[in-house]
């Protein structure tokens, strides 16, 4: 029975030929991590390069609670660590058939990393049956092991993590996020190994999330922040980070190692800004000339990932990653005489900022730029965004500013919603059940910027098409003619778009009656948030605000009937829809503002009360009724 | 001292490593350079002086030479770089793609920005491998020329035992400069290993200005190929040794459109099949080595795939899958045992369902729980299928031929190459013969698949034997016919209020799918447990597996955890009936959607898909002082708007099949209103290729509306286009009426 259980099966798999995956999600909670045990242990290594090391162990025990079903495990590891060795148990038997797959880790944008992944298919058999990992993991610089985090993709019962510090090994480690979990310290001495054991308990960890549009996890997430400072080993002193000026004192070093060639830079410089007189024009025409010609793409690679490429280099591939970029354009600017300087900063994806001395502070550079008494900021990887304009991830955060052998910390402007102020203005008026008139747009900051990638992003020869569905949202009733638009080369200006319209079957008559809906485009209706399901809070791409007005002249013999104003303020958004009369003419004007693009959880009820106000508000229509 | 002698051991083989690999890269450097050397030298005019002047500056990117060149060759025949490179095998087999293109706005820079590759991969046979080679040179708009120094540019991506990827991401490419680059791929095979076969396609997305073809192949080979839809012939040479096949074109503009389109059917491309030796078929030689073969004739393409469906029959009866056959005469006797006795014309019926059963629904302890909508898409191997299934049949003394058709979205008879452009179907050897094909987790037995409909197939009886005086009459030919489309519909009933408040609808549906559209809508909606245990009834399968489990003291458990499972996948149906309603009214329901399914036709008796859902929308209402105005049209749902650069049409429309959608609505007018506007709803466009109509009354406090699209046929002339405009404008326009309901 059993060999034809077998050939079934065998011949099972023939027949279905063209699956897709099995595994069903994790939607139930059905797969739950039993208990997991990490261990960290700084050991002294006998390697003049990489004196100390830490050791990790893990053993993670999975269980499904309510059916049998396969998961991958995944750890990573990269050229700063190694993965000595995996084993796997399934109800305490050792499967040395399951056996890892080691391979490079593409990651979505990236162009190149030396991230890898050690990958396995754990088959839970039975409910209630463990499957356990245990695997060996060693880090040969302890800059590198940044942070330890509780939570996994499954919810964790038991966890348990024990650092190991020996005592010539001097390190923080911080508590990051433990308000609300259920997580104890208990610190120990281990007499034979003269160190301190740091051992933390948690219980009943939620599964991480994987919300759209959220915080980055070291905003949500409880982890240990590791910052160590200097060990004293067989081999000397070692001084990692005990402090920021550390931390700059190694990005300093890497810097220092750039070797840009100054003469070939200026005669680009000199090249991009000829017959340019204005301080300010050269300026704008080197960010300009950067964020055009220069591809983006992001090298995460080891010491490349830390130190910029050489502006040469950059200047001569045309490419290069935000550290590339960064540079380039400084050397650009300073070959021209400007002080521009290089800056390290975390975007909004990273809590932290310089007061923790780590590498996990930053993951981005861009470049400062010290004018009149002035410092602006120039971030050549958004590519379509105009000076003195900034995007939001970047906005309000820290940077750290070279300063030779110092640093300067500073902060990026936190720029209002005002920065991205797009303005629609329709005068129209009716022609049979048709509107008709003339619209004009204009598009600023981050909102001309998410307009210029669509532009870009479009084949040329469909690029007309495109932004004729993209104005008339794909409607074809709404019929646009003598499309004029500003220079898209040149996103140093407001982005204007003007044409003649024709919306047909706009006019809804019945009998003598007539009714229009003055709103076309509806922005944010329907966009509740589904607070069954959405764990984190929502992170709105920028700032916006959309400025509107439809001015619609009243036919002769028609009186206008207008629907209620709808006035919406809270502290982090805003929705204004406004109708009046005046004279002959009906102004319907709104204004939606997200002065916040952070919107809380504890916000997302007021939120979907608020957003079924502006749905029913979008529906009201504009009577005009024959006198 | 024995761990000094392991360390100098492993030292030792580590060095030997580091200078084999050191020697590997080296010969490749070696064997790249000579290549580059080789491909830039290539005496192409379109390449050494590309003609700039009528570059359409208009689009994206223009191809201003592309040029594929294959060689086939035994190894003494080629040069000695290659020679030092590879490991000598029997033949060398090379080939190179070198594109010349012109970059016209960043898209087109960003397209051709990065290459990945192979650099080495391992192939199937002792030490074989395939090495891919590039190279890249730019032109600047002022006429210099860079070559890219790859080996100084790439990364590895990826650096294993059987694969070494590369990356290489173009330095200095701008908007206004031309990438010439070329991909070459070469392999040493031995003589039993397959060569993949070669389809020279006459088009991209982008316009061609010259693509041309250059083939050198070994006498040891035997060439067959086949031009369609136009591409012209080869240039063929025979010289020493060799063959020779060459062609060039001029002007391919860019591909007209994506939509309905056939591009086996429509784009000009030769396809090309190589094996080493001869082709033969049986004991007949139909290509000698050193010989060719152009535009098979359909018959050596129909002897081939007889052979392959006579295989496919003798594996079905092979320890192994015989069991299926078993397992089915198993449940026969079961059926009959418990039920009346099968008469032989259900036989075959029975046999397909159980057949599928098998393979679809049954439950073994050894299986994986997947009991969610993705098992809904399992499809199997239809060759294999039809193979149990005739040799079930032929154990119950039923005998079946295969039908082979070609594919609406595959070559069409007269420019067949091999078996695989053939679909198999089995057609049951009886008085009213039974056709089964395409098993799917819904499919139906005497259910064509419409990827076959209007072709012209041929029926072969190699797997049910010679024909027998009993037999009925043979026909060597079928026309499998066109679907008419009545009989693929979807009707959509709705009983529509509005609360009390007037701002919801508040809708009672009933759904009705046939025909082709059938399995999409059972696929997304319906559940394992439900359609598990309404075959395992009708089939007359005693216990279910859940019974089963629950019965052993061994899998006791597994009833348990299935228990779980299914309350899991019914949260996922809920999921689904909430994105149908919210799929056909482009809104989502306001609170989750009460549903029933009717009847899940999962057979040709029942074949009516049929389920009733209930829900509220808003959205639709929108208040105009004191009346309020009903976005009647939006009802219909979504409708296809067709692009202003697809309004211009000059090549055929191949359509999925014909189909219609129809729509009955009664919309209770509220107390205390009038409704106005309905006299402008109704609305007639009806023409050779469809239709698209739409009545409106009014009786008492219902406003009745039915509205009809219609799709006539499954093929239409390119001449056709404006009349299918004209039925799609129809129904795009309808979504935007309304009606008033005015206060009385």
């Amino acid at each position: 029975m059993a060999k034809i259980c077998q050939y079934l099966c065998l011949c099972y798999s023939i027949l279905l030929s063209n699956l897709t995956s099995y595994a069903q999600n994790n939607t139930d909670k059905n797969v739950v991590i039993r208990s997991q045990e990490e261990r960290y242990e700084f050991v002294a290594a006998n390697d003049a390069a990489n004196p100390v090391n830490i050791q990790q162990s893990l053993k993670a025990a999975y269980v499904c609670e309510q059916y049998r079903t396969t998961i991958p495990f995944a750890e990573f590891y990269d050229d700063k660590s190694k993965i000595e060795d995996v084993r796997v148990y399934v109800d305490n038997d050792r499967r040395k058939e399951v056996k890892p797959i080691f391979a490079n880790y593409s990651i979505d944008n990236i162009f190149y990393s030396d991230a890898k992944i050690c990958g396995l298919q754990l088959d839970l058999i039975k409910k209630g049956v463990e499957t356990r990992v245990e695997l060996e993991k060693s880090f040969l610089d302890p800059r590198y092991l940044t942070s330890i985090y509780f939570s996994e993709p499954y919810p964790v019962h038991s966890k348990v993590i024990a650092v190991v510090v020996p005592r010539w090994m001097k390190i923080e480690i911080k508590e990051m996020n433990f308000g609300g979990h259920n997580i104890s310290l208990d610190k120990t001495y281990d007499n034979k190994k003269d160190a301190d054991i740091y051992t933390y308990t948690a219980t009943n960890l939620a599964a991480r999330e994987n919300d759209a549009q959220a915080p980055g996890p070291s905003y949500v997430y409880p982890h240990l922040l590791m910052l160590p400072k200097s060990a004293t080993t067989s081999k000397g002193t070692q001084t990692y980070f005990n402090k920021t000026e550390d931390l700059y004192a190694w990005y300093h070093s890497l810097v220092q190692q750039i070797g840009d060639d100054e003469a070939i830079i200026k005669q680009k410089a000199l090249e991009i800004t000829k017959g340019i007189s204005s301080d300010t024009a050269k300026i704008v025409a080197v960010y300009q000339w950067v964020q055009d010609n220069i591809r983006y793409i992001a090298f995460e690679d080891g010491i490349a990932g830390f130190k910029p490429e050489a502006a040469q280099s950059v200047l001569q591939h045309k490419y290069g990653d935000c550290k590339g970029m960064a540079n380039l354009t400084r050397g650009l600017l300073k070959a021209l005489g400007f002080d521009a300087r290089l800056c390290w900063i975390g975007t909004d994806h990273i809590a932290y900022d310089y007061s923790t001395p780590s590498m996990a502070v930053d993951n981005h550079m861009i470049c400062a730029l010290n004018y009149k008494g002035k410092r602006y900021f120039i971030d050549a990887t958004e590519t379509y965004i105009g000076f003195n304009q900034y995007a939001q991830r970047i906005q309000n955060r820290q940077v750290m500013i070279e300063n030779d052998k110092s640093y300067i910390l500073d902060r990026i402007p936190d720029c209002k919603y005002t920065q991205n102020t797009e303005v629609e203005k329709r005068t129209l008026r009716v022609d049979g059940n048709a509107l008709v008139g003339t619209v004009q747009h204009l598009w600023e900051g981050e909102s001309k910027e998410y307009l210029l990638n669509r532009v870009n992003g479009t084949r040329k020869e469909k690029i007309n098409d495109a932004m004729l569905r993209f104005l008339n949202d794909d409607n074809d009733k709404y019929g646009i003619t003598n499309l004029k638009t500003s220079d898209v080369n040149n996103w140093n200006q407001q982005l204007s778009i003007n044409y003649d319209l024709r919306y047909q079957d706009a006019v809804a008559g019945f009998g003598d009656d007539m009714f229009i809906e003055m709103d076309f485009r509806k922005e944010l209706s329907d966009f509740t948030i589904d607070t069954t399901k959405r764990r984190a809070d929502y992170l709105f791409s920028f700032k916006h605000h959309v400025r509107h007005e439809t001015d619609l002249d009243i036919p002769a013999g028609y009186k206008a009937e207008l629907p209620a104003n709808l006035n919406v303020d809270r502290d982090g958004y805003a929705f204004h829809l406004t109708y009046k009369q005046t004279g002959s003419k009906v102004i319907y004007q709104k204004e939606i503002i997200i002065r916040n693009n952070w919107l809380a959880k504890s916000a997302f009820k007021q939120w979907n009360e608020d957003v079924q106000l502006l749905n029913k508000a979008y529906l009201e229509q504009v009577t005009l009724n024959k006198k | 001292m024995r761990l000094f002698t392991l360390s100098l051991c492993c030292i030792l083989l580590s060095a030997l490593a580091v200078a084999q690999s050191r020697k590997v890269t080296e010969k490749y450097n070696a064997r790249a350079e000579a290549a580059r050397a080789e491909v830039w030298g290539w005496d192409i005019a379109a390449f050494n002086n590309p003609d700039l002047s009528k570059i359409d500056t208009k689009q994206s990117a223009v191809v201003l030479a592309k040029h594929i060149d294959v060689k086939l060759l035994s190894t003494k025949d080629v040069n000695t770089s290659l020679i030092k490179f590879y490991v000598k095998r029997d033949f060398y087999y090379g080939t190179t793609v070198r594109e010349m293109v012109k970059i016209n706005d960043k898209v087109a820079l960003e397209e051709y920005s990065q290459i990945s590759f192979n650099k080495f991969r391992t192939l199937n046979g002792f030490r074989a491998k395939a090495t891919t080679i590039i190279g890249v040179r730019i032109i600047k708009p002022d006429g210099t020329i860079k070559e890219i120094q790859v080996d100084d540019e790439l990364v590895t991506e990826e650096d294993a035992d059987k694969k070494k990827k590369s990356k290489l991401a173009i330095p200095d490419l701008q908007v206004g400069d031309i990438i010439d680059y070329f991909v070459l791929v070469e392999e040493m095979k031995a003589t039993g290993e397959s060569i993949d076969k070669q389809m020279f396609v006459l088009g991209d997305d982008k316009p061609i200005k010259r693509y041309s073809v250059h083939t050198e192949i070994s006498d040891k080979f035997a060439i067959r190929y086949t031009t369609a839809n136009g591409a012209p012939d080869f240039a063929i040479l025979k010289r020493p040794g060799e063959t020779t096949f060459d062609l060039v074109v001029s002007d391919l503009p860019a591909l007209p459109t994506q939509l309905w389109m056939s591009p086996y059917r429509q784009i000009p491309n030769i396809r090309m099949n190589i094996n080493y030796g001869g082709y033969s078929y049986g004991f007949g030689l139909l290509v000698p080595p050193g010989g060719y073969s152009r535009n098979i004739k359909d018959g050596d393409v129909i002897n081939s795939s007889e052979i392959l469906a006579k295989e496919a029959y003798r594996y079905a009866g092979s320890r192994g899958p015989v069991e299926y056959v078993d397992a089915v005469r198993d449940m026969i006797k079961i059926y009959q045992r418990d039920n009346e006795k099968l008469n032989k014309d259900s036989i075959p019926y029975y046999v397909y369902y159980a057949m599928r059963y098998m393979v679809f629904y049954r439950v073994l302890p050894q299986s994986r729980i997947n009991v969610g909508l993705a098992r809904n898409m399992h499809e199997s191997n239809n060759m294999l299928f039809i193979s149990l299934l005739a040799f079930t049949l032929r154990e119950l003394d039923i005998k079946s031929d295969v039908v082979l058709a070609t594919n609406r979205y595959g070559p069409e008879s007269g420019e067949l190459l091999d078996a695989t452009d053939f679909e198999f179907i089995l057609k049951t050897r009886t008085a009213k013969p039974v056709y089964m094909s395409s098993a799917g987790v819904f499919s139906h037995c005497n259910n064509f698949s419409t990827d076959y409909e209007g072709q012209d197939a041929h029926v072969t009886d190699v797997v049910g034997g010679a024909q027998r005086k009993n037999d009925p009459p043979f026909a060597s030919k079928v026309k499998i016919p066109y679907s008419k489309p009545e009989e693929n519909i979807r009707q959509e009933q709705y009983a529509i209020s509005l609360d009390n408040k007037m701002e919801q609808l508040l809708v009672d549906r009933t759904t009705t799918v046939k025909g082709a559209l059938r399995t999409a809508a059972q696929r997304d909606l319906l559940l394992f447990e439900d359609y598990y245990e309404s075959e395992r009834k009708a089939l007359g399968v005693r216990e279910s597996f859940m019974e089963a489990f629950a019965d052993s003291r061994k899998n006791k458990s597994l009833a348990d955890e299935y228990t779980n499972a299914f309350a899991e996948a019914r949260k996922e149906q809920q999921e689904a009936f909430d994105s149908d309603v919210k799929d056909q009214f482009e809104t989502a329901p306001k609170a989750p959607v009460a549903f029933k399914v009717r009847n899940m036709a999962l057979r040709h008796d029942q074949p009516d898909f049929i389920y009733d859902t209930k829900f509220s929308l808003e959205g639709f209402l929108k208040k105009a002082g004191s009346s309020y105005i009903l976005d009647v049209g939006r009802l219909i749902g979504g409708q296809l708007t067709i692009k202003p650069e697809q309004r211009e049409r000059k090549v055929d429309i191949y359509e999925p099949f014909a189909r219609t959608y129809e729509y009955n609505i009664d919309i209770s007018v509220p107390a205390g209103y009038k409704v106005e506007g309905v006299d402008k709803l109704s609305r007639k466009v009806d023409n050779d290729c469809g239709s698209f109509m739409v009545t409106g009354e009014l009786t008492g406090d219902k406003l009745h509306l039915t509205v009809r699209k219609v799709y006539k046929h499954a093929f239409e002339k390119a001449d056709s286009w404006k009349s299918m405009l004209q039925m799609i404008d129809a129904a795009a326009d309808f979504t935007g009426q309304k009606v008033l309901f005015k206060k009385a």
